[in-house]
């Protein structure tokens, strides 16, 4: 545990602090052009794994169809089927070269941040005698923007070390609200239509509940660290756009943003998940009524299995597996 | 064994909460996550560990299929969930419990305000805290206040914050029944110093007030302590910019206040009397602004006021003559009380420097680094005709250094404790008594430096 906290203090609090206080000494004294020139800074550093990620992402992507010509070709589940399946995968991703290192999720590197920077935020502004103790110990000595504490917290009338909840009235809802808007674009724009069944389903929960959740939970972060998702977010959303060949956004059956070219590609995938997804329902169809004329016969029989014929389509999936 | 369950529960945690994030499968048919877990389990920690790793190896070297497979959707969310929590939840740490151990003049007891906030009244023959004399009944809150003796009673104060929304509670106790005399609530947290002069009760609130048009104006409460009908009531409230980390100081008759805006305040305290808030210019003496925010308290010796800021300057000034101050740099915060001895100035930083000042020119003489923390004010003890000085560090007790050994900080023993220190150990007869910050009282014998006695006041029994 020492171990722990000590590698966490001196690799993520101790430069967080610092350098949050060295900003706030260079942009006149605000805590909020501070916290936001940080958030660039992080966003900048953590560019090149952004770009591998984004590269990762879409050669997988591209990779969907030959996958699913695999699939179809290995569909019996036995061991060997399986492990040929694997191996057959495997050598189609050592061809494309996709490395899984950058695969990461962008969530998993930015958590560490989070965490930093919802303490640090709580720490430089120090509410309690113990509180002003502990600050000093995450000042490097060389740094003389300590002189600086107290920092003035106020940014456009919001406290930026008070929770969210504590805001004035437009700002309390207002946040949550512009997190969970701008995480919902950055999924969109991340994300583009598969094929997949499994992968379609992750998508849609990733794109709705994680904004949702994070919007609820921003009512309990100070508004330092809301200012920070929100405009961490933003430049994930930028980055992403230029990384990931301009890709459109589809907001309300409607494209916007993106090349002619993205566009086309987009709109083309669209119509294979459409296909994909017509050929599914109709498969379900005919098993349903498949099942249901077994039904038919077990209740003929004497033997009805209600369950299945009352919830069709969970059958469908097991049997889809 | 605690390892290896450990280990198998970490990855088992991976496995279920994290694993579904990350977009990158293993190319094995059991996954890595359940190989090491196996393997842990049967080979040991070590070597599974290190099994586990070179597969690891070999397989992030190979390229790896993407694929998501939830079979829970549940599964998503119980990591975020659990980040969330642990943010949350990494914030708890003990406040308060900076309260110095008071003697009564009787000798018979003494008083200490715990870190929840309620003062116990102790009896020094047995270190029994007196039943049925507490106030208040149940601790809720935080107090870093020392209770102050005040002819038969007891007056101390503590505050309870729901996040930003703190009431302070001012009270006053009998002191033979601990009965309580009066309870003011303040709508803010209240500074630890409180003084009296004149039947007059002077304090101010810590932080910002809340609820008030300007956030950064704290306010100087005046209580009367007369035995009137006016008795436990405010009489006046100074406003005062910044809020006040220092607290209110009576030396000489003025009162001394110093803000987190860089401003020292002094006033007359003899007009304090007939104050009411038309004629605060009166009772104003002068204001003077420094460059940094004042974080130390004030510190009075031989007629001079001193204290140290946020910049780690180190002010004295003559009382009379505020305005013109000689500064010298310590480089780092100090908060502990110097110790004036020997016709010189110790300081000590939160860095843990020790750095000798001469008083004549404010120079400084020497830097001792100790890497101990300093918080608690230093007390000077004599044992068989020898000077030592006491120093509370934070983490490790309080450290003894003898007098002749001081300008080398070599240390010469300590009365150690494992709870963290921030306040000034009681000298009685032969013991030492400390006040930890999680409340306890331990009991040391001051030659034989040996623990005989602790007592848990929040628990109100003898410690573990």
């Amino acid at each position: 545990m020492n171990i722990f906290s000590l590698f966490w203090n001196n690799v993520i609090m101790k430069p967080m602090i610092n350098s949050l206080s060295l900003l706030y000494d260079l942009l006149g004294n605000n805590l909020g052009l501070s916290i936001i020139s940080f958030t660039v800074i992080v966003r900048f550093i953590l560019i090149p794994l952004t770009i591998r990620q984004t590269k990762q992402m879409k050669r997988m992507q591209d990779l969907q169809p030959q996958l699913q010509a695999l699939q179809k070709k290995y569909k019996n589940k036995t061991a060997q089927t399986r492990q040929k399946l694997q191996q057959e995968t495997m050598a189609l991703y050592k061809e494309a070269g996709v490395n899984p290192i950058g695969c990461l999720g962008p969530l998993i590197i930015q958590m560490p941040i989070w965490i930093g920077l919802y303490r640090a935020i709580l720490k430089s502004a120090p509410s309690s005698p113990e509180g002003f103790v502990d600050l000093s110990k995450y000042f490097y000595s060389w740094n003389s923007s300590i002189s600086k504490v107290p920092f003035d917290s106020n940014f456009i009338g919001i406290d930026l070390v008070d929770f969210v909840q504590f805001a004035p009235t437009p700002w309390q809802f207002a946040l949550p609200l512009i997190v969970g808007l701008s995480m919902f674009i950055q999924q969109k724009f991340t994300t583009s239509p598969s094929t997949d069944p499994r992968q379609q389903q992750t998508q849609q929960m990733m794109l709705w509940m994680m904004p949702i959740m994070f919007a609820v939970f921003t009512w309990q972060f100070p508004a330092g660290l809301a200012v920070y998702i929100f405009f961490s977010n933003i430049m994930g959303i930028a980055i992403q756009y230029f990384v990931g060949g301009k890709q459109p956004l589809m907001l309300f059956g409607r494209l916007y943003f993106g090349t002619k070219e993205s566009r086309e590609i987009y709109i083309e995938k669209l119509n294979a998940q459409k296909e994909t997804k017509q050929n599914q329902l109709k498969e379900n169809n005919n098993k349903e009524e498949s099942n249901e004329s077994k039904d038919i016969q077990r209740e003929n029989s004497g033997r009805s299995n209600r369950r299945s014929s009352k919830n069709p389509k969970k059958r469908s999936r097991k049997s889809r597996n | 064994m605690l390892l290896k369950n450990l280990a198998i529960l970490l990855l088992s945690f991976y496995k279920f909460a994290i694993s579904p994030y990350i977009l990158s499968q293993c190319c094995y048919a059991i996954s890595c996550s359940d190989y090491s877990k196996i393997i842990i389990k049967e080979k040991g920690i070590i070597l599974g560990l290190l099994l586990s790793f070179l597969r690891l190896l070999k397989c992030t070297l190979m390229p790896i299929k993407n694929n998501l497979h939830i079979n829970n959707r549940f599964r998503l969310f119980i990591f975020p969930i659990l980040l969330f929590v642990f943010i949350s939840c990494t914030n708890f740490e003990h406040q308060g419990g900076w309260s110095n151990v008071v003697l009564d003049p009787d000798n018979e007891s003494f008083f200490v305000s715990s870190n929840e906030g309620k003062v116990f009244n102790i009896v020094t023959n047995d270190g029994i805290p007196r039943i049925n004399w507490s106030y208040p009944d149940e601790g809720k809150g935080t107090s870093y206040t020392d209770p102050i003796l005040y002819k038969d009673s007891v007056i101390s104060a503590k505050f309870d914050c729901r996040g930003k929304n703190c009431e302070g509670e001012v009270f006053e106790i009998r002191k033979s029944d601990g009965q309580i005399i009066w309870v003011k609530n303040i709508p803010s947290k209240i500074n630890p110093r409180i003084e009296i002069y004149n039947d007059i009760l002077i304090f101010s609130s810590l932080d910002k007030q809340n609820n008030v048009e300007d956030p950064k104006s704290s306010q100087i409460y005046l209580i009367s302590l007369k035995n009137d009908s006016n008795k436990g009531e405010v009489i006046g409230k100074i406003p005062v910019l910044g809020e006040i980390w220092s607290g209110v100081y009576l030396y000489d008759g003025k009162i001394f206040v110093a803000t987190m805006e860089g401003s020292l305040y002094i006033y007359d305290a003899t007009k304090l009397e007939d104050f009411s808030n038309n004629s605060l210019d009166q009772i104003s003496i002068d204001a003077i602004d420094f460059p940094h925010a004042i974080n130390s308290q004030l510190f009075f010796h031989e007629n001079r006021i001193m204290f140290s800021d946020v910049a780690g300057k180190f002010y004295s000034a003559s009382i009379d003559d505020a305005k013109t101050f000689v500064e010298v740099d310590l480089g780092n915060w100090m908060i502990a009380k110097p110790v004036f001895h020997n016709s010189l100035i110790y300081t000590f930083t939160l860095n843990g420097d020790i750095i000798t000042i001469q008083p004549e020119n404010f120079e400084i003489l020497e830097t001792i680094n100790t890497d101990k923390i300093v918080v608690g004010d230093p007390k000077v003890l004599e044992i068989d005709g020898d000077e030592y000085i006491l120093l509370p560090t934070e983490k490790e007790g309080i450290e003894i250094i003898n007098n002749s050994e001081f300008d080398k900080g070599n240390s010469s023993g300590r009365y150690s404790t494992e709870k963290k220190l921030y306040s000034s150990p009681l000298i009685f007869e032969n013991n030492l008594i400390i006040h930890t910050q999680e409340s306890e009282l331990l009991f040391f014998k001051v030659k034989s430096r040996d623990l005989y006695y602790c007592l848990d006041l929040n628990e109100e029994k003898i410690c573990d």
